[in-house]
Parts: C-alpha cells; structure tokens; sequence
C-alpha cells in the first residue's frame, strides 16, 4: 500500500512539473495568440483593423491572459486539477476538451494499433534473428531492420503515397475517411475508414519495426550468455520452452518499458504521420494549435500525453513484479 | 468491396474505436450532383472553426463550407463592374449622403420559415453598433460602429441606415458583399434571444441552426468535412426569381496544401481547388488530367486577378531606417527587374504592375490617367546606374564586399514576406543583393506578425483592403488617419500619409464612385504618391486554382466572368454565386 501510495505521489509530481513547463513554453513567445486570431479574422473580413487593440483587450480579459503569470499559472493548476483545460482560442468559445476528445481517438487507434503490431513483429523476428535454431535467412534480414530503423516514418508513408496511392493508385494519398461518406456503425463505413488506415498504419509499422527488432536482438544477445541458459539446455528443456519461457521472457522487461513510453510518444509521432496523410488525430489538432500558439489547446493535448506517459509508467511500475518475478516490493531485485 | 478494402478490413474491428462521429442519416446523393470543393483549413489538415457558424464570433471561419448558408443583400463583380441585388431589390442615398434606404426583396424566407425582412437587417446593424461601443468583442462591431449612428426600419421590407458622416461609398463598405468586403445577415428572430453573442456558436444541426436564407442547409460538420444539402423550399425557386441551383449536395473539405489540392483534383475526387501558389503545378495538373480547366482556360495565367497586387513597402516609420531617404527608396525602385520576378517567380504567369491598383475593368480608365506619372517618376525604369546614383547622391559607397553603406552601416537586413510571396521574395532578394543592398531572405512563422506590427524596414505584401471598384479605397490606406503606430497591427504597412494627400482624398471621398470630378483628384493624388516612392509596385497579385469538368461545368472564366472561381477564398457571397451557376455534365 505504501508502495502504490509513494508511486502515485511520484506520478502526481511528474504531472505537475510536466504541466508547469507546459504551461511556461508556449509564453515564451513574442507572439500574442489573440492579435493574431483577431487580426487574421479582421484581414478575411474586408481588411480593416480598426479597433483592433481593443479587442485584443477585452479577448485578453476574456481569456484571463491580462492577468499576471503566476495568477494565470495558479488557475491552470486549479483548473487542470478539475480536468478543465480551458477554452480554444483558435476555436473560441469552443471547450479545448471537445476537441482533444474528438481527435484523440484516430491517434490512439491509428498509432495505437500501429505501434502495437509493429512491437509484437519487429520484438518476435528480433528475437528469432538471433536464436541459434532459427532459419539462416532471418540472420539476413538485420541489414534490412537497420534500413527501416533509420527512415523516420513520415519519410516512409511520403513513398508510400506516391507508390501505393499515385502510382499504383491502391489506396487514398489522404484523409481518414472517403468525401462524403455516411460515417457511422455500419460494415461501409468501418471498412472505409480501414481501408484509409492502411497506409498511415504501414508507415508507422514499417519504420518502427526495425528498431523493436534490433533492440530485441540485442537483449537477447545478452540473454543468451547467462547462466540460466545453459542451465536449462544443460537440464534438457525443449527448445521452444527455452526461447520463450527462458530468453524472450528475460529480455522483454525493456522492451514493454520502450513500449509504455512509445504509447506517450504517439502524440508527438502523430504529427508528422498525420499531417502526410491529412488525418484528423490529435497531432494535427496539435500542429494547429502549435500554428496559432493557441496555449490553451497546446497545453490541453500536451497534457494528454504527459498524463498518458505518467498513468502508463505508474502502472508499469506496479506491473513489473507480475511481469520479472525478480523484481520485488520495495525495489529489492534478485538475481 | 474491393481487394485491397478487404485486406483492408482486418484492421476494421480495432477501428470501430476510432471515435467516428455519431451516426449520419445523409440521405444518398450521387457523386454527379454533389459538387465537392475545398473548404478553408489555413495549412491545416482539418477544416477551420467547424463547430461554429456564428461569423461575428472569434473562432468562427464560415469559408469552411458553412458560408452557402448565407446570402448577401447585393453581390458586386469587379470583372464586369456590376452591382448585383440579391436579397435585396435596390438602394437609395440621401441627396448629402448621409443615409441610405435600402429596399429589400419581397418573399425571402430564413430556412426555418420566418420572412426575412427589415428587421432582421436592422438588428444586425444595431447589435454590432451597440457591440462596437460597448463589449467591442464581435467582429466587424467597432468598425460598424465607426460608420454609422444606427439602423431603422421604415416598413417590413424598407430599412434605412444613418451614417455618422457623409459616405457615397457605404453601400460597398458593410452591405454589399464582394471579396472579404459585407456583412452576414443573422435572424433576428433567434439572436434576439441571445445574451452573449460572442460565445454563441449558432450551430446546432437539430434545430435546423445555422438558419439562413441560402438554397442549402448543413446536415453534417466535423473537421473532415461540412456537408450541405439543398432545400428544396428555398424561396428563390419558391417565389421563381431565381433558379433552383444544380447542386444538391455540397461537401468543402480541407487540404492542407498545394500538393493535396493537386491529387485530389486530379484523381477527380474535387471538382474545385483552393488557391494554388505555383503555375507549374497548376500545368502539371492540366497535363494529367484534359478534364481539368482554369478561368483562364488552360493557358497562363490559369487564374484570375486578385485584389490584392503585390508591392515592396518601405516601413516609413521605422526609426533610424535608411529607406526614410527618397533617394534610397527611388535607388531600390530602379534595381528591381520586374519581368525577371515574373519570369523566375511566377514561369511567366503574372503581369508587371506600376501602381497599388489591381487593373480590373472599372479602374483602367484611372491607371490609364496617370500613365504619364510613371513615364515622370521613371517607375517602369530597371537601370542598374540609375540606381547606383541615387546612392550615391544619398552619400552611400559601396564596401569591399559591394554593398552599400555609409558609416559602417549596410543597406538592406531582412525583408519579411507574406507567406503566399515566398517565391517573388526570394527572387528580390537575389536582385536586391546585386545592386548593392544587403537583403535577405526572412521567411518565419512571426513575418506577417512582424511586418503588420511595423517591426520591419521593409517587406512584400499585397494590398488589403485597397480599391476595387473606383481609386478611393487604396488612396484611403495612406491618410494619416489610417497610419498606426509602431507595434499596432495594422493592414496597411506602409505607414505612410501625406498631409496633401490627405486633403485630396477627402474630396474624392465626398464624391460617388464614377464622379467625373474624381479623375482630376486621383491625378493630383498619385503624382504626390509616386513622387514620394511610397512603395515599389512589383506584379499583379493571381489566384490560380484548377476547375475539374468532370461532373461539373459552367465554371466562372476569362469569357463568362460571373464571378471569383475560388470557392472558400472569400467569406463574400462568390461561393454562393459559382453554386448557383455551375451545370451538371451528366
């Protein structure tokens, strides 16, 4: 119990300090977000800018932004507390949370998926590209992970589109959806939005398999020098017992930390994926808001991702015993 | 279902999660009567502002596909020069100008049925004048509320607007609708109801909001794409002034960019792009795909004139800055090669501009009058030792590296750019450097801020807010009234006036649009702009987009110019006319 407690304050300290310069980074900007909104709204409505300065003010007292920045900081810390990130100033009078929630779930799913099945193949094939009884030919195929691992992802799905979807023309170049489809529960529309995942999905799955397979067969090259190996070949256990109950198990402990942390990597990641394929996640309401230095939406889907890495790693942390029986209550590890 | 939308369908049941938005009963409209086009998204890969439709609203941005809904009281073509009652019948002034009796259409209706009428007119105007002098937190409030001293009705289908002083030109100001120029129409019926009018959205699909009296309603918003059905009690048809318009589906959605615009017109899956900046794209389109046209046909410029030409401005309020010296501003002018810009910048596709005017129709005959100031000041003139002259006469010589300077002070620093004149900026940059002047190249996310707020020396930019109908409304952006001080935002980035000019713009503004009085004014006025090298006019301003014939024709073009061919570029009602006049192939 004092050990969940411990873990929990750690978490809520995280947060907090996360928040804070969450909070901080986005004012440090010359640039005043509401000038610009009003100003770009001004100069689409005919070109005059009378009384612009005004408006800046009362938008300022509106938004709490004239006031000091340690009072602004307090009430975000209040305010955050309650879960309430605000009000969009891009998107105004618009809750920032409408919009964190509606984007949210295509990044989750979309990088979600993606980050998971390239884990589960890019850890297995790393894994088996090292294991004395695997075939010779997945010996050969390291070269080929360290390709993948070196293209970032968005520079994949960039060749993905002008092959698959320009040259070849097999899947949409872009959007989550077709134009003007019924989106709904229905098999149409599921496969629909499928269909437009895939190459979004390949992407990510592509460039990051590489680097889940070569970290693997590096834990496993360790793995495979330790006692215990050779003690249980020594004992007669089956092979497949071996790689699975002996080695995989052993050197998958860093493996699901780099998971977990890859989960609070999805937002960041999801920008330039999202962006390439015009798709409606959470980095590209994180791109918008970044383009206006809307601080209330960036802060609410900056948020998002440190509360989801915080909640991740708290639960991997009470997980880890479950997972590595050496790991014991109290930190205390045995060999 | 295809191959591939099988293979596909493995990855379906994980994104059932995907959080689609609730179901859609869209009722089935073929792709042949659905005209798809791209709605405002501001380099962004979602639509702007789809949840709200209230335009007077910060947040709003109706050019995402929600500005169908409305329709102006009069529209105005500025290809042909005419002005075009739409909602409403006809205008009259007072004879000093002083107010204006407008006269509404008989038998328009809002989309929930109520009558539009003087009502709806006048609360519109009040609820910004009374905005504009109180809460000032509505768009347009403290402009309206700078113009006229209220709104009242006369009977259900008269309004008359008072102005605060005489203005000939008002009915163009706030109640035509042309380019960003216009305001929207709101029912009074329902805003009355409202308190807080800046954080109302008026956008609620279930109530039939936003209500309008536009030929289509919203049945879907999301930021992937807002969704229009027409309605078939639209009282244009109703009443049989008008047509009904082909379309019965409109479906804006986003692109974030050039290139997306050029794949989806291309593949045929929109039938209309946004601006594109490159004429090379532009023919790469045409060349993969015959069915594809531009208003210009399928040969330069492939676009239409813009409103806004494009100039290099000199901050004439920038403390300490060199260009404070004419014989530094006219040196500049005279090293500027324009046809090279247009030949490297634009591949030919523009045309050289000497003055802040775009040549539409209606104001030839006045760039025609002053042609001889251009022969006077030397404007046209490229003359490499002309303007080596001037920097010497301003007491500049050039240093080892060939740039001028005077007290170990170079010419030039970073010219800021709007980001749609990256290109012809950077070709200035180069021409700027070979005469002398220690340019570059600035190009950041802060420039537009930068420049509009008076923090550079100098920059390119187009003419917001500048004449489209007679000379007056570009001389108005260098009266002294109109110069903000460094650190205000500002459109007009000169910061120039001239106590002169000042006099004679007043006069001109005394007198309507078409006055023969006003010819002799803009004269006099433009020898005291050109002789004071205000800014250097580089090139007409174009927007280019492709127009697919695949499921419609009848596109706006250079031989039937009813209208702007780019559908979500302005909030005004050109969206609706194009709507109103594309034909179906099929």
């Amino acid at each position: 119990m004092i050990r969940v407690t411990k873990r929990l304050g750690l978490m809520v300290l995280v947060i907090w300090l996360a928040a804070s310069i969450n909070f901080l980074l986005p004012r440090l900007t010359d640039r005043d977000p509401i000038e610009e909104r009003l100003a770009q709204a001004l100069g689409d409505s005919g070109g005059s800018a009378v009384g612009i300065e005004e408006m800046v003010e009362q938008y300022k007292a509106k938004f709490g932004t004239d006031r000091p920045l340690w009072r602004q900081y307090l009430s975000m810390l209040g305010d955050t507390a309650r879960f309430d990130l605000g009000v969009s100033i891009n998107y105004f009078p618009d809750r920032v949370s409408q919009h964190v929630l509606t984007a949210l779930p295509w990044s989750i799913v979309l990088l979600g998926v993606a980050t998971l099945i390239s884990f589960v193949i890019g850890t297995f094939l790393g894994a088996l590209t090292i294991w004395r009884r695997s075939s010779a030919w997945l010996a050969r195929i390291v070269p080929l992970f360290m390709v993948l691992a070196a293209i970032p992802f968005y520079l994949v799905g960039l060749i993905l589109v002008y092959v698959f979807a320009l040259v070849l023309g097999w899947f949409p170049p872009a959007r989550g959806y077709s134009v003007g489809l019924n989106l709904g529960w229905n098999p149409t529309a599921i496969a629909d939005v499928a269909y437009h995942a895939v190459l979004p999905a390949l992407s990510i799955v592509l460039a990051a398999i590489g680097i889940w397979a070569l970290s693997m067969r590096g834990m496993m090259v360790t793995v495979q020098g330790e006692d215990y190996m050779n003690f249980a070949r020594a004992k007669g256990l089956s092979d497949r017992r071996r790689f699975w109950r002996y080695a995989v198990r052993n050197a998958m402990t860093p493996q699901i930390t780099t998971l977990v942390l890859s989960f609070g990597n999805i937002v960041a990641g999801a920008i330039l994926v999202e962006r390439v394929f015009v798709y409606p996640g959470i980095g590209t309401l994180l791109y918008n808001s970044v383009l206006l230095v809307d601080y209330f939406l960036i802060f609410g889907c900056v948020f998002v991702l440190i509360l989801t890495v915080a909640v991740s790693l708290m639960l991997l942390d009470l997980l880890y015993p479950l997972l590595d029986p050496r790991i014991r209550a109290g930190g205390e590890a045995h060999g | 279902m295809s191959r591939m939308e099988s293979f596909a369908a493995g990855l379906a049941t994980c994104l059932l999660l995907a959080g689609a938005a609730a179901a859609q009963d869209l009722a089935e409209v073929p792709r042949e009567r659905t005209l798809v086009t791209i709605g405002w998204s501001a380099g962004s890969p979602t639509l702007s502002a789809p949840n709200n439709a209230n335009w007077y609203s910060l947040g709003a941005e109706l050019r995402n596909g929600i500005m169908f809904v409305n329709e102006p009281l009069f529209t105005y073509n500025h290809f042909t020069g005419e002005h075009i009652p739409w909602i409403a019948e006809s205008y009259e002034y007072n004879d000093d100008y002083t107010s204006l009796t407008v006269k509404l259409r008989d038998g328009v209706t809002w989309s929930d049925g109520e009558a539009f009428d003087a009502e709806d007119v006048a609360f519109t105007l009040n609820m910004l004048l009374e905005n504009g002098k109180t809460k000032k937190d509505l768009r347009k409030a403290i402009e309206v509320a700078n113009q006229i001293t209220g709104a009242e009705v006369i009977d259900p289908l008269t309004v008359r607007v008072d102005l605060i002083k005489p203005d000939p030109r008002y009915i163009y100001r706030q109640l035509t609708n042309y380019f960003g120029h216009g305001l929207i129409w709101v029912p009074e019926h329902i805003w009355s109801g409202i308190e807080d009018i800046a954080n109302f959205t008026f956008l609620d699909l279930e109530k039939g909001w936003p209500v309008g009296t536009g030929a289509w309603k919203v049945v879907e918003t999301t930021p992937n794409e807002i969704v229009l059905d027409r309605r078939d009690d639209w009282w244009g048809a109703a009443t049989g002034v008008m047509e009904m318009p082909a379309p019965e589906r409109i479906i804006t959605i986003p692109a974030p960019d050039d290139e997306r615009n050029a794949q989806l017109v291309v593949a045929n899956q929109i039938d209309a792009t946004f601006v594109i900046a490159s004429p090379s794209l532009v023919q790469s389109i045409l060349d993969q795909n015959d069915r594809i046209t531009t208003f210009a046909g399928r040969n330069p410029p492939y676009g239409y004139m813009d409103w806004w030409p494009h100039s290099l401005y000199f901050n004439h309020m920038a403390e300490g800055s060199p260009f404070l010296d004419i014989n530094v501003r006219r040196a500049v002018l005279h090293a500027i090669n324009r046809d090279q810009l247009i030949e490297f910048a634009w591949d030919g596709a523009n045309s050289p501009n000497y003055f802040p005017y775009p040549a539409y129709e209606p104001l030839l005959p006045y760039i025609d009058s002053a042609k001889d100031l251009v022969e006077k000041y030397q404007v046209d003139v490229f003359d490499l030792d002309l303007s080596a002259k001037y920097m010497t006469d301003a007491g500049y010589e050039k240093d080892g590296e060939g740039f001028w300077a005077k007290d170990g002070e170079r010419v030039g620093g970073p010219l800021e750019a709007q980001p749609a004149l990256a290109a012809v900026s950077q070709v200035l940059v180069q021409q700027l450097r070979k005469a002398g002047f220690d340019a570059e190249y600035s190009q950041t996310p802060d420039s537009f801020r930068k420049f509009r707020a008076g923090e550079s020396q100098w920059h390119v930019f187009g003419h917001n807010g500048g004449s489209i109908f007679d000379p007056v409304d570009t001389l108005r952006m260098y009266k002294t009234e109109n110069q903000s001080p460094i650190g205000t935002i500002t459109f007009f980035v000169a910061r120039w006036s001239n106590p002169e000019l000042d006099a004679i713009v007043d006069q001109m503004e005394l007198l309507p649009p078409g006055d023969p009085g006003l010819m002799p004014l803009f004269h006099e006025a433009m020898d005291i702009w050109f002789a004071n090298v205000v800014e250097v006019p580089l090139e007409q301003g174009y927007h280019l987009n492709a127009l697919n014939e695949t499921y419609w024709t009848n596109w706006p073009s250079t031989e039937n110019p009813y209208g702007s061919a780019c559908v979500a570029c302005f909030i005004s009602g050109w969206g609706t006319l194009l709507a109103h006049h594309v034909q179906p192939v099929q």
